[in-house]
């Protein structure tokens, strides 16, 4: 326990003494600030009309009317890009550099039991992950305040922390993937450009494929439609950013639903009461309680294949 | 007294190929034992299987009675180990680097701090304490790896090449560095090494490893005197050699074999007979201006034991 906290301390002060770590920061802190003031103005403009919830809508609020495809255009949408490339930045290099440095071997002949090096790696990880998406939210709910002038409500402060729990969860993720190659690959270049490249694929590639996919879709009858729609969006889940983007709408906008419920609902006669009526706080996290579990189970599974190819092997200085 | 290291039948086998090979080893608590060999010989896995780093095929090892392969944290806290090519986190200090394993080694900060101090002095590197260690020569490093070592004090240390790379002024330092905080802090070491020369400096002791096996082990003393067949030489430099003083030498009880170069005098004979010698001169009116025992060089032994490897 002594030694996981060594090296847990030791990686926390090395993250936020790197220069890549402070990068990736400022990449993600500026434009969240600009997002989310640009967002609570509009929200100001707003606050005349009769509206249930104030504050949130400023995390989702787009910045320009025509967006420009593939980049974020608000602050939800940034952080489904942005904080994927914190976790990799944290992890890329989490265990191959110490090996190649011929640190490691030294690290695990004092007395540490070997898995405390790779969970005290993660944890670090989690916890700056956590510091950073802590300190942006807190600072975005001052500025809502002095800009708008209205206090979040207690049901938006739950949807707050979940955002951040949701959030940290998908960085998480992230770091998970970094640290699984930076064990599987001896070189730094090779465990980063995979991660990279896995990143790139989903945020940018993948939803190019989605919408020729999309195009291609039998509109015939109104059935044919509706199940290759379900099909597409099923296929679309096994993006951890779409799965972060489709629950993070939920549980920042109280009317939202996913588009299956979309999809079904809209069959219904009282459609536009069903899809109007804001939903409490449990019943938006029920709805992405499935969103939620998948991605745990993603960051399980990575982190554990890493755990058991770190533990397996043989480290040699050499 | 049962031995600080042990090994029984210590195997490793790696794809089909026997690196080490039934090893038995057995090492005395103060020994500075010197572990020999060709590049490839298995003297790394050996050292990385007694401190439990990596699992041995088969057999088992101890160090002071834990076994390295169920009990590998209590190994741990009394073993140091120094890896050839040595690495530190070259974007931190050296003091940062020492602290890190006295934290490791759960020393409290302030007594960390102490003998992180003491440790940096001991290696000539205080003036360099909080300098980043990426700054720092091969050899300074190596010294800092030593630095490692003594902050963490453990009853067995295993450097492995700890000379390697370094210019032969900075040899010495280290190898009397070495030597020296053996002595003060009681501590084994053991040292593998392919340099000959730099072993019998410091090394009370050798093992001679081939192959996966070991193929001799002793003191040095008892080695040279085993490789020479049994027999003794002594050199005898005289201020004028008589062929009365050789055939008085001859005629000691003793002595093999007498053979005559100069105004040295090369005397074969099955024990340390310096004594008799020198009496059996002074009795000829012979003037001895040097005599000494002539040992096998390390060197001499290397080569004997691997001409019949």
């Amino acid at each position: 326990m002594v030694a996981l906290m060594t090296i847990f301390r030791k990686e926390i002060e090395d993250h936020f003494n790197s220069w890549r770590f402070i990068t990736i920061f400022l990449l993600m802190f500026v434009p969240s600030i600009y997002f989310i003031w640009h967002g609570a103005l509009g929200v100001k403009d707003m606050v005349t009309s009769v509206n249930y919830f104030f504050f949130l809508p400023m995390y989702t609020a787009s910045i320009l009317d025509n967006p420009i495809p593939l980049l974020p255009n608000s602050f939800l949408e940034l952080v489904a890009v942005v904080l994927p490339l914190m976790g990799i930045a944290l992890g890329l290099d989490a265990i191959n550099s110490e090996k190649n440095n011929g640190t490691l071997s030294r690290l695990v002949s004092q007395p540490v039991y070997r898995d405390s090096v790779i969970n005290a790696k993660f944890l670090a990880g989690v916890v700056t992950i956590t510091v950073v998406m802590t300190s942006i939210v807190l600072i975005s709910i001052g500025m809502g305040i002095r800009i708008i002038g209205i206090v979040p409500t207690i049901e938006e402060i739950w949807r707050l922390f979940f955002f951040l729990v949701i959030s940290i969860i998908y960085g998480s993720f992230w770091l998970g993937l970094a640290i699984l190659f930076s064990t599987l690959f001896k070189r730094v270049v090779a465990s980063a450009m995979l991660s990279l490249a896995i990143w790139l694929f989903f945020a940018i590639f993948f939803p190019l494929f989605q919408q020729l996919i999309a195009n291609s879709l039998s509109v015939e009858t109104e059935q044919a439609f509706f199940s290759s729609m379900q099909t597409l969006i099923n296929i679309s889940r096994i993006s951890p950013i779409q799965l972060f983007n489709e629950s993070m709408a939920i549980v920042l906008l109280p009317q939202a639903r996913t588009m299956s419920q979309i999809l079904l609902l809209s069959q219904s006669d009282a459609a536009d009461y069903l899809l109007n009526t804001p939903l409490s706080v449990g019943q938006s996290l029920l709805i992405v309680w499935p969103q939620i579990i998948i991605t745990i189970l993603l960051t399980t599974i990575c982190f554990a294949i890493a755990y058991i190819k770190f533990m397996r092997e043989e480290i040699r200085s050499t | 007294m049962a031995p600080i290291i042990e090994a029984h039948k210590l195997t490793k086998i790696y794809d089909k190929n026997k690196v080490v090979d039934n090893l038995d080893l057995k090492i005395e608590e103060g020994q500075i034992f010197g572990f020999l060999g060709p590049n490839g010989a298995g003297k790394t896995t050996t050292i990385l299987m007694l401190i439990g780093l990596t699992e041995p095929t088969s057999g088992s090892a101890f160090i002071a009675g834990f076994n390295s392969t169920r009990e590998p944290l209590k190994v741990k806290r009394i073993a140091g180990y120094i890896p050839e090519n040595v690495g530190f986190y070259e974007d931190l200090s050296a003091h940062y680097n020492l602290m890190y394993t006295a934290r490791l080694n759960g020393m409290p900060d302030n007594q960390a701090t102490e003998a992180v101090n003491l440790a940096l002095e001991k290696v000539g590197l205080k003036d360099r304490a909080y300098d980043k260690v990426g700054t720092f020569s091969k050899g300074m490093k190596q010294r800092l790896a030593i630095a490692d070592i003594l902050v963490k004090k453990p009853k067995v240390a295993f450097l492995d090449e700890p000379t390697s790379g370094i210019d032969p002024a900075g040899i010495n330092q280290m190898l009397d560095l070495i030597k020296q905080i053996a002595h003060e802090n009681n501590m084994t070491i053991v040292m593998s090494s392919h340099q000959l020369n730099q072993v019998e400096r410091i090394c009370t002791h050798v093992g001679i490893m081939s192959k996966g096996k070991l193929v001799v082990e002793g003191a040095l003393s008892q080695l040279s005197r085993k490789a020479g067949g049994g027999s003794i030489m002594i050199d005898v430099q005289l201020a004028e050699v008589t062929d009365e003083i050789i055939s008085a030498i001859r005629a000691t009880s003793g002595v093999i074999k007498v053979e005559r170069s100069g105004d040295v005098l090369n005397i074969t004979c099955n024990e340390d007979l310096r004594r008799q010698i020198s009496r059996v001169i002074q009795e000829k009116g012979g003037l001895v201006t040097q005599m000494k025992l002539r040992t096998l060089a390390l060197e001499d032994i290397y080569l004997k034991y691997f001409k019949e490897a």
